[in-house]
């Protein structure tokens, strides 16, 4: 396409990108600037972005007096066992996809794609009795092992896709040399994909992260209360302080954000390439 | 074309690779979905199964004026949030991908980085930015002049929709952006250039070779996008609880209320109701997937 745009058209884009990153980055400026307001400032009319008399007191306020840093630890853990049952499961699975030719192999990569999309208000309640059943109601690992319903078909499509990318003679040559299966896997195929894997991890640990409407029902005590279910709570009480539910709001948010960053190139491409080009 | 004995030797050798993915996958997708499934065709008082229902839980359900509500306000939901999700994200795609602005990909991790923000906080955030009492998004009008009074946009069923259809294009477009951005890029440059050659101008160019170029990407980004908004659930349920006055209550709120009150009876058979509607548009995207994929 023509790069020399006319000098009007191009202050025009300048102008609708400025809009649109500010539409997106305001309502994140507005966490912040919250979270540092003391309580007389935060009804103040009209608003101000930067407080008067900026104070740390809401992060004191969710760091040492409320249910966050539980929950924080809740959500590290249900988030780490899910993303690592996921990869090890769903990784070997993504290589059986890639590597062999079975009957059944189309209907279940299919199988995987769909379960992405099943609506979670249904699965809820069908878990929420098995759960019960089996005592793993309002436990970390319950909660752990109801997101692989998300982790597993996430991880098994992405990991697919990045052993298709991986060249069969370079196995077949590992086995040429005297390596079996498994060790062909485990030395040759796996350090390759081995930075494109840690990214998928990453990403389904965050999936897990964010999750609200399993959580929501799964857990209710403070032993197994992620960090959604914790912020949600803060902002249904009648008068909410907006002050600390913003604080609490940031300490959530800015881990995701830090790792995004981190991982973006992943991310990114790994977003594009599960629906782009399959 | 490999040979048939190399097929079943690989079906051996991927078995063990593949055996767990599928029993976890029967254990928490599959019985889950038959739990469901049969539950809607169980009489249930909240206690316990105490009979077969035949199809009287969907009877019931088709004739419970919530249930109509729910349809509705789940159509207008998702048409709405899908197509301004849509437009937006791919004018964003086109204003960055298509013109001489420099430092695109800066332009759109900026913008993305609204999808990566935790659902919840969005929701919680935005139902700040909403309030009458404070909220930025009254102030701005105000201080802009277009409003004189501030609009109690969560509490007022005119506008409860309005707000959580903004919200919901505000997070879902800049993944639209991603998405259609990685389309524009595949397409072949020199197609561009022979059209130039022909003298095509940009609207021309814009009509007849991108969009056609992008339908599949197109297709599939807008079955997302009617997948999520059929499915979506915390959002609502944080900004507005699926009120006032059932105004936001979508099908998910719907089965939510009912299985909170332990009516199981109702709440399993509105479940397969979401079940069947978002199959339905998943199976369509997965033929497009596997058509792509060959």
């Amino acid at each position: 396409m023509n790069k020399r745009s006319n000098p009007v058209a191009l202050v025009l884009i300048y102008a609708l990108l400025l809009i649109a990153v500010l539409m997106t980055l305001l309502p994140l400026g507005w966490i912040f600037s919250t979270s540092f307001k003391p309580s007389t400032e935060i009804f103040q009319t009209p608003p101000r972005w930067i407080p008067q008399n900026p104070t740390m007191v809401n992060y004191q306020q969710v760091l040492f007096n409320s249910t966050i840093p539980r929950a924080f630890l809740n959500s590290l853990l249900v988030g780490l066992i899910s993303a690592l049952l996921a990869l090890l499961i769903g990784g070997a699975a993504g290589y059986g996809f890639a590597r062999f030719r079975f009957k059944g192999n189309r209907t279940l990569s299919m199988f995987m794609l769909i379960s992405q999309m099943l609506p979670l208000t249904v699965l809820m309640i069908p878990m929420y009795y098995m759960e019960s059943n089996v005592g793993l109601l309002d436990t970390p690992f319950g909660l752990a092992v109801a997101h692989l319903v998300i982790t597993l078909p996430l991880v098994t499509w992405m990991a697919k896709g990045y052993f298709l990318g991986i060249p069969k003679e370079i196995e077949e040559a590992a086995s040429i040399d005297g390596c079996s299966t498994l060790q062909a896997v485990t030395w040759v195929v796996l350090p390759l994909v081995r930075p494109a894997l840690a990214a998928t991890g990453i990403y389904a640990f965050i999936s897990s992260w964010n999750e609200f409407t399993l959580a929501n029902v799964l857990t209710q005590s403070d032993n197994s209360k992620t960090v959604p279910i914790a912020l949600s709570q803060f902002s249904t009480f009648f008068k909410v302080d907006w002050g600390s539910t913003m604080a609490a709001a940031a300490i959530i948010t800015i881990p995701v954000i830090v790792v995004f960053m981190c991982v973006q190139k992943y991310f990114v491409s790994g977003l594009v390439n599960g629906a782009v080009k399959g | 074309m490999k040979n048939r004995s190399i097929v079943s030797s690989d079906a051996r050798k991927a078995l063990p690779f593949i055996l767990p993915g599928i029993l976890i996958s029967v254990l928490l997708i599959i019985y889950p979905l038959v739990y469901v499934i049969r539950m809607s065709f169980m009489k249930n008082n909240g206690m316990g199964v105490s009979g077969f229902a035949g199809f009287r839980n969907y009877t019931k359900l088709f004739s419970n004026p919530q249930f109509g509500q729910a349809i509705s306000n789940t159509v207008v939901w998702t048409l709405s949030t899908v197509i301004l999700s849509f437009l937006f994200g791919f004018l964003f795609a086109l204003i960055i991908e298509n013109s001489s602005i420099k430092y695109k990909g800066f332009w759109r991790s900026l913008i993305f980085i609204a999808w990566v923000i935790p659902g919840v906080v969005k929701a919680t955030t935005w139902k700040w930015l909403f309030s009458t009492e404070g909220g930025m998004v009254n102030s701005l009008l105000q201080s802009a002049g277009l409003i004189h009074t501030a609009i109690p946009w969560l509490t007022d069923s005119k506008y409860a929709m309005i707000a959580i259809v903004i919200v919901q294009v505000w997070a879902c477009a800049p993944y639209v952006m991603l998405m259609m951005t990685a389309g524009l890029q595949q397409m072949p440059k020199d197609i561009y250039e022979s059209a130039d050659l022909d003298g095509a101008n940009i609207v021309q160019k814009t009509l007849f070779i991108t969009f056609p170029m992008l339908q599949n990407v197109t297709f599939i980004c807008v079955l997302l996008l009617f997948i999520w908004a059929i499915n979506e659930f915390s959002l609502i349920w944080i900004m507005t609880n699926g009120g006032p006055g059932g105004s936001t209550m979508t099908l998910s709120i719907l089965i939510y209320n009912q299985f909170k009150i332990l009516n199981l009876n109702a709440a399993s058979a509105s479940a397969i109701m979401q079940l069947i509607i978002s199959i339905a548009f998943a199976l369509v995207y997965v033929k497009v997937i596997m058509k792509e994929e060959g």
